[in-house]
This record gives structure tokens, C-alpha cells and sequence, in this order.
């Protein structure tokens, strides 16, 4: 028996490496009370089993695909939402059909929706997808590497050592927060169960139950500095901003896309679910500046053409709102160029469900105008 | 698991432990068992396929002459032949995944036959030593390559020894230490901005290009070399000791030398049985024979990493670099030699002229395609050279950073190559502060979240 290096191993190290030890134990602390160490399967468990309205609001982990899926297979929606960003204010009020979700996620691409419905055991698919689809899905540069496929460790779980990858990969953020005075040791304290996350204990924004997005008090930030720009002609000029980059470098359609988009509509065909597509608005300011430089202009008005016919062969409805103001919003009823506020998609599914008869069976357009009607604010519809 | 993972440290820790309590006679068996629990958390079934090709090297090894020779061969090629470049088709076949470590047991495989083969070394008996040799876990997934007689007289020391000794052991912790700051810190930071440039190249302008490409070349050698240290350091706790695998590779003075510092246990199994047979082969042939000597070896090379197109241009590229460095070199030695002064600029000239030329050749290793390889040539000479929007995916500051790190880093490995520099380790406190700053750098600046090594995937 080495009894000299055991006592390597089992006194000398752990005591060499304490210091370092001790430098976690703030990260720890803060990041257990917020919830954001815990598995993701849990906090989906917490989230969707609770009878309070619980937001999820990580400032360290990616709440994208994997968060998203965890929660659609709790949930079995009749009705789920695919899309990036753009699509998350999509709300349940919006519909009579409780059973809604919806699986919008930042860094959502276009295989992702094919991979997202093949994880749902047969039997527990949703009866109808309203799908997102941004315009420059279809560039030929736009980046295909799929997140949700790396959210996901292979066989669909999160890897048990995910709360310690958590603190490893976040301390450091952790610490810089707290010094910058992001929060208070008391807010965290003072945390209920009812806030998962740091974002959601400090800012009030999160993923509610039904998967659409709250920015909480983060939407004065956001927009109060995107309507400064806006106001002041500045955003499209802006060409630092990556969405407005991207369509503006935008010539051809990417075949790829065009396919994938497809394969995606046959695998719907195939599990009988019914899809209605939309392309996601953006300010009528920046669609007239496109509008002005031909080739985006050429992209953006051909592109609906060749979306639409690729829904129709599969007998689905596609429509094409890619000006905010087709709508029937104003352009402050967004987040920013490229973000359309609650209120807005409020607008946007009301005049879908005048045309489909199919979206008309699970809204209701009356309630719907009321809604729109009383709502304070150019942001929100509930 | 790979080293880098949370899976592998407590993997490790419990095998360290359990290794330090067991008698020094059942040391090599208790690896085996380890290698095989490793193994088999990949794949139980190509375990099991590693078994069955053991047994098959054990049963022909040594017996039957030249015809047993070829067979057992045949089937080790075939085998790296099926997994690793035959094209899978569809359906069933495309999910064939390939044998973890299946480059580098194959290489230990045919070593081992040859060299029983030529006699330069008797058979083993054991049948558990040869499986522990090709299974040997730290070496097992990047090597080092180390030769059969070499390993068999590492067991047979630890077997004997009744304690291990703690400074072979602390020194592996050492190792493992520097290897991990290699990969986490200068590694994975160095491979966001190639990754953002390599996979998308007409996005960015040639001053990202061309930062990329040289970030490519550390990023590969701080990896690999990360990863040999990595692999050294645990088999030492194990108190085996490895070949190493680098020798400050980038101040070479030609490319022949570099070769003879760069991933040097390939290298010197390359030359042993690919180079030497077929210079013995080709004596009379003159340069020519060298020259071919030379290009089949370095095509082995390029085709040990893969079959694509950019691995066979880079073949092609270090035949072409080795047969005009070998044939000029009389030449350019005895020009040297004319002019002190020459001399001296040569010396500093020379390394910097072949570290240049392996960046350009390993764009080839780094590429999709030789096409892609080539659209990142066109890149670099194309387009503005700003320096103010790169769009790497780090800042600079953070680039600046990591360039720190790797003078530290090369700091590090001249004072362990160099007698008069070593006497800087001595006092405790110099050694604990590296230590320290070593770890500190690895949790503040590392990249935490598991990424494959490079050489992982060969």
C-alpha cells in the first residue's frame, strides 16, 4: 500500500487546492438560489407542474432547444409555435385551445423544427404549428449549424455533471455581476419559487408557462434605446446589426433552405399535423429602406412567392407579413427593427384567422379586438 | 470520456486511489481492468472487437512465419481500412462509428508484429500484457506511440517496485496540470476565432484570414501537445513512463528537424517501418530512392490523418518540403559554413522560414476540402486588411491574452528543456505560484464546456 500517496491524493491536494475551493463558494451560493444550478429536467418539472404562473429566466444556460423541448413533451400542445426570437411573444390568451406552447428559442434554425417534432413520441404530436419563418433563412450564407442538436447530449437528457459545467463555466460572470450591481444578495434572499433563474428574480423577464417570452422591466432598456435609434433614423444606417446584415448582403435563394424547408412540410403531411407559416415582420422603415436597394428588394418580394408555393403543394397556408405595417401595426409596436412586439403578432394572427378557417376554429376574433382594444401601451396585449 | 471532462477526473481519482492500495504484482493486471472499464464506457462492443484482434496478434505473432505475418497484417489494415476510410454508403452502414484510439492501436499493433517478426524482440507470453499494451488507457485515445518493449519493460518495473516513487508521481500531476492549461486556456480560446473563419471564409477579410491561419498552428500544437502531456502525466501517476511527443517543434531549423520534434513517436514509427524498409528497398536507386522514400512516408503521414483531398495536398505538400530540404541541405550547410555571419542569420532565419511554411501546409489539416483550403488562400489575399472589425468571435484583448499564455507556455517548456534554466524550479514558492497561476488561468480564463482534441477525431 502507497500510504504516501494516498495522503497525496486524499489530504495534500484537497488542502492545496481549497483556496481555489473557496473562490466557487460565492458563484454556488447565488447560483442555487436562483435555481440556475439545478438540471434542466427539474426545472422544467417545476415550471410546468406548478399551479402559479412560473418564469423561467436563466442568466447562465441556455434556455433554448433543450429547455424548449423538456417542456413541449410535459405540455403535448394542440397548438405549438416554432421560430426564433421573433416569434416568442406568442402568447395562449391569444387562443381558446389551452393546450398551447410555445417552442420558440433564440438561436433557432430551420432543421431544428424537423428535429424538434421527431422527439415527439407518436401519439403526443401537436395538431397544428404555426411556424415563424425569418427571411434570411434562405441566404446563402446564413450559418445552418444546428443548436438545438447541441443543446441536447445525445440521447435527449442534460449530463448529470451539467450543474458543476454550470459553475465552472459561470463564476467568474457571476462575480462580475455582482460587483457591477446587477443584484443584491437581499434579492436573492428574498426569491420565491415562483422566479427560476437570475434574470427572472432581478429583471422580472423569463419564459412564462406557456413558452411565450416576458421581458419583464428589461423591455424599458431594451426599447427605450432601440426607440432612440429608431426615432432618430438611426437603425437601418446601422449595419453593425447582424439581422439587418444579413438581409442586406441577401441576393439568391439558398437551395438548402428552400429543401429544408420542404422535407419539414412532408414530415408534417406525414404526422398529419396541419401548418401555417408566416414570415416575421419587421418595421416598415427598414422594409422601405430595403425596399430601395434592388437586390434586397428583389429577395424579399420574391421570397414569399417561393414559400408560398412550397406550403401549397403540401395543401398548408403560408402568409406573408414581412412589413409590420401588413399588420395593421404601427412601427412602435415593436421591440426593435426586427423584433414586433405582443401586440403586434396579437394583430397578425387576427387577420390570419380572418382568412384561415382552420386558425379562426381556435381563436376568438371578437375576445381577440376587444383585447386589442384595451390594451394600454404599443407592447402588450394581455 | 475525454480528458477534459468531469467523467475522466473521477474516472481518474478512483483509479489512482485504487491503483496506490493494490499489491505491486497485480499493478498491470489492475490497468487492465481500468482500460478495459474505459473502453467499454465508449463502446462495449468494440471492446470487445479489441479483444478479439488481440487475440488474433497473440495467436500469430511470432508463429507461422512470413504467411501468418501477412495475414495478421492484412487484417489489422483491413480493419483500420473498414472503420476509418471506406465509405459506409447508406442505411445501416452510414452509422458505423469508428473504434475509439483505432489509429493509434493499429499502429502498436503492427510494431509489435514486425518487430517479433525481425526478432528484435521474443513474442509475449502474456497474453494480458499485450492486451494491456494496446488498450493502455491514457495512451489510448492520441497516443504517444510507444514501442512494445519499451511498455513491457514499464510493467515489469512497476510490478517490481513495492512502493511507486512520489516524485514520478507529483511530476505526472505536474504534467497533467500544464496539459490542461494548454488544451482550456490557449487551445479552445485560440479555436473560436478559427472555427468562425474556417467555417464560414468569405465572411471575413484577410487580416482575419490570415490571424486565423497562424491561430490554427498554435491551436493545434497547444491541443496536441496538451493532450500528449495529459496522456504522459497519467500514465506517470501510474508510474509508467512514456515517449514524448514534442520537442519545441517551431524552432526548427528545417522541416526534416521539425518532423523529428513534431508528434515525434509517429514520426519515428513512420521511419522505422515505412521509411527505413524502403530505403533498404530503393539503396540502389540513389536521391531517387530517397526522394521516394521520403514521399511515401510523408503520405502516410497525410493519409494516417484522413483520405480527403486536404489531407492527401498536405502529403503531397511535406513529400515535396522533405525531398528539396533533404537534397539541398549538403548544399545550404556548406554555404553556411563560408561566413560566420551567415551562419548566425541563418540561425535565426531558418526556424522562421520553416515554422511559415508547415502554417502554410497545415491549412490543409484544417480545412474540409483542398477546394475550401484553397478559398482560404484566395481570402488572404483578397478583401481590405482592417483590423477594427474582424468579427473573430473573441476581442482582441482577449486574442492578446492568449499570445501571453503561449509565451508562457514556451517559457515553461525552454526552461524544462534547458539544464541552466531548471534551477528557476527549485524554491517552493516559485513552484506553488506557477502552480497556482496555472490553475487560476484554467477556472478564469479556460474554456470549461468539453470540446473534442483535434487529434481526437484521427
Amino acid at each position: 500500500m502507497n500510504r504516501h500517496l494516498l495522503s497525496l491524493f486524499l489530504v495534500r491536494l484537497p488542502l492545496f487546492l481549497l483556496p481555489l475551493a473557496v473562490l466557487f463558494l460565492f458563484p454556488a451560493v447565488v447560483l442555487y438560489r436562483t435555481h440556475e444550478i439545478r438540471p434542466m429536467e427539474r426545472i422544467v418539472s417545476e415550471y410546468q407542474s406548478s399551479s402559479e404562473d412560473v418564469l423561467v429566466g436563466l442568466a447562465y444556460r441556455n434556455t433554448g432547444g433543450h429547455f424548449k423541448q423538456l417542456a413541449a413533451l410535459q405540455v403535448r400542445p394542440k397548438i405549438l409555435v416554432l421560430g426564433n426570437s421573433h416569434t416568442m411573444p406568442i402568447r395562449k390568451e391569444f387562443f381558446t385551445e389551452p393546450q398551447f406552447f410555445n417552442a420558440s428559442a433564440g438561436n433557432f434554425r430551420l432543421p431544428d423544427a424537423g428535429d424538434f417534432l421527431r422527439r415527439i413520441p407518436q401519439g403526443q404530436e401537436p395538431e397544428m404549428v404555426l411556424l415563424g419563418l425569418d427571411a434570411y433563412f434562405y441566404m446563402p450564407r446564413w450559418p445552418w449549424e444546428n443548436p438545438l442538436a447541441r443543446d441536447l447530449a445525445g440521447d435527449g437528457t442534460s449530463s448529470r455533471f451539467e450543474p458543476v459545467t454550470t459553475l465552472f463555466g459561470n463564476w467568474t460572470k457571476v462575480y462580475a455581476d455582482y460587483f457591477s450591481g446587477k443584484y443584491t444578495l437581499k434579492t436573492l434572499f428574498e426569491n420565491g419559487a415562483e422566479k427560476i433563474g437570475l434574470k427572472a428574480v432581478i429583471e422580472n423577464s423569463g419564459f412564462r408557462k406557456d413558452g411565450s417570452y416576458d421581458y419583464g422591466q428589461g423591455v424599458n432598456r431594451i426599447t427605450a434605446e432601440h426607440l432612440k435609434d429608431f426615432e432618430s433614423g438611426k437603425p437601418y444606417e446601422d449595419k453593425e446589426k447582424i439581422d439587418y446584415a444579413y438581409v442586406v448582403e441577401a441576393e439568391t435563394f439558398k437551395q438548402d433552405g428552400l429543401m429544408e424547408l420542404e422535407a419539414f412540410l412532408k414530415l408534417c403531411r406525414e404526422k398529419n399535423i396541419h401548418v401555417i407559416g408566416f414570415t416575421t415582420p419587421m418595421r416598415h422603415v427598414v422594409m422601405e429602406k430595403l425596399d430601395a436597394i434592388s437586390r434586397s428588394r428583389d429577395y424579399l418580394h420574391g421570397l414569399p412567392i417561393a414559400l408560398s408555393a412550397a406550403f401549397q403543394a403540401q395543401g398548408y397556408e403560408f402568409y406573408d407579413f414581412s412589413d409590420l405595417q401588413s399588420t395593421g401595426a404601427t412601427d412602435y409596436e415593436a421591440f426593435n427593427d426586427f423584433h414586433a412586439s405582443e401586440k403586434a403578432y396579437a394583430r397578425l394572427l387576427a387577420r390570419i384567422a380572418q382568412e384561415s378557417p382552420v386558425l379562426e376554429r381556435v381563436m376568438d376574433a371578437d375576445a381577440m379586438g376587444i383585447r386589442l382594444q384595451q390594451s394600454k401601451g404599443p407592447l402588450y396585449a394581455v | 470520456m475525454l480528458f477534459n471532462s468531469i467523467e475522466f477526473l473521477l474516472f481518474f481519482l478512483a483509479a489512482a486511489l485504487t491503483y496506490f492500495v493494490i499489491p505491486g504484482a497485480a499493478r498491470g493486471r489492475w490497468l487492465l481492468f481500468l482500460s478495459c472499464l474505459f473502453y467499454a464506457f465508449w463502446s462495449v462492443w468494440f471492446l470487445i472487437w479489441l479483444v478479439v484482434l488481440t487475440g488474433l496478434v497473440y495467436a500469430a505473432a511470432g508463429k507461422g512465419g512470413k504467411k501468418a505475418l501477412m495475414f495478421i497484417l492484412s487484417v489489422i489494415l483491413l480493419n483500420l481500412i473498414f472503420f476509418k476510410y471506406a465509405p459506409h454508403g447508406e442505411g445501416l452502414w452510414s452509422r458505423v462509428l469508428m473504434p475509439l484510439g483505432i489509429s493509434y492501436y493499429t499502429f502498436k499493433m503492427i510494431s509489435y508484429v514486425l518487430d517479433v517478426y525481425w526478432e528484435k524482440m521474443k513474442a509475449q507470453r502474456d497474453f494480458w500484457k499485450l492486451a494491456l499494451y494496446f488498450s493502455f488507457f491514457p495512451q489510448i485515445l492520441c497516443g504517444p506511440i510507444q514501442r512494445s518493449d519499451d511498455f513491457f519493460a514499464e510493467i515489469q518495473k512497476v510490478e517490481s517496485q513495492p512502493s511507486l516513487p512520489e516524485e514520478t508521481v507529483t511530476s505526472g500531476l505536474k504534467l497533467m496540470l500544464f496539459g490542461f492549461f494548454k488544451k482550456l486556456v490557449i487551445a479552445d480560446t485560440l479555436a473560436i476565432p478559427v472555427n468562425q473563419v474556417f467555417g464560414h471564409p468569405a465572411d471575413f477579410n484577410a487580416a482575419a484570414v490570415w490571424i486565423a491561419v497562424y491561430c490554427f498552428t498554435l491551436q493545434l500544437f497547444a491541443d496536441f501537445s496538451g493532450l500528449t502531456d495529459i496522456a504522459i502525466g497519467v500514465a506517470r501517476v501510474f508510474g509508467i513512463q512514456s515517449p514524448p511527443n514534442f520537442n519545441r517543434p517551431f524552432y526548427a531549423p528545417n522541416i526534416q528537424e521539425f518532423w523529428r520534434r513534431w508528434h515525434m513517436t509517429l514520426t519515428s514509427w513512420i521511419l522505422d517501418y515505412v521509411f527505413k524498409p524502403l530505403q533498404m528497398a530503393t539503396r540502389y536507386w540513389g536521391r531517387m530512392g530517397l526522394v521516394v522514400s521520403l514521399c511515401a512516408s510523408m503520405m502516410a503521414i497525410g493519409i494516417w490523418h484522413g483520405a480527403t483531398t486536404n489531407f492527401i495536398v498536405f502529403g503531397v505538400i511535406q513529400s515535396i518540403y522533405m525531398s528539396v530540404s533533404a537534397i539541398t541541405l549538403p548544399w545550404r550547410n556548406k554555404i553556411a559554413k563560408k561566413s560566420v555571419r551567415l551562419g548566425r542569420v541563418r540561425s535565426f532565419v531558418t526556424p522562421m522560414i520553416t515554422f511559415h511554411l508547415v502554417v502554410f501546409s497545415f491549412v490543409f489539416i484544417r480545412a474540409r476540402s483542398a477546394e475550401q483550403a484553397a478559398e482560404i488562400f484566395r481570402r488572404m489575399f483578397q478583401g481590405d486588411w482592417s483590423f477594427w472589425q474582424l468579427g473573430l468571435g473573441i476581442s482582441q484583448a482577449h486574442l492578446m491574452m492568449v499570445i501571453l499564455f503561449i509565451v508562457l507556455m514556451e517559457l515553461v517548456h525552454w526552461t524544462q528543456a534547458s539544464p541552466a534554466w531548471r534551477g528557476l524550479w527549485r524554491p517552493r514558492v516559485v513552484r506553488y505560484s506557477v502552480y497556482y497561476a496555472a490553475l487560476l488561468s484554467i477556472v478564469c480564463f479556460g474554456q470549461l464546456l468539453p470540446k473534442d482534441f483535434i487529434y481526437f477525431k484521427f
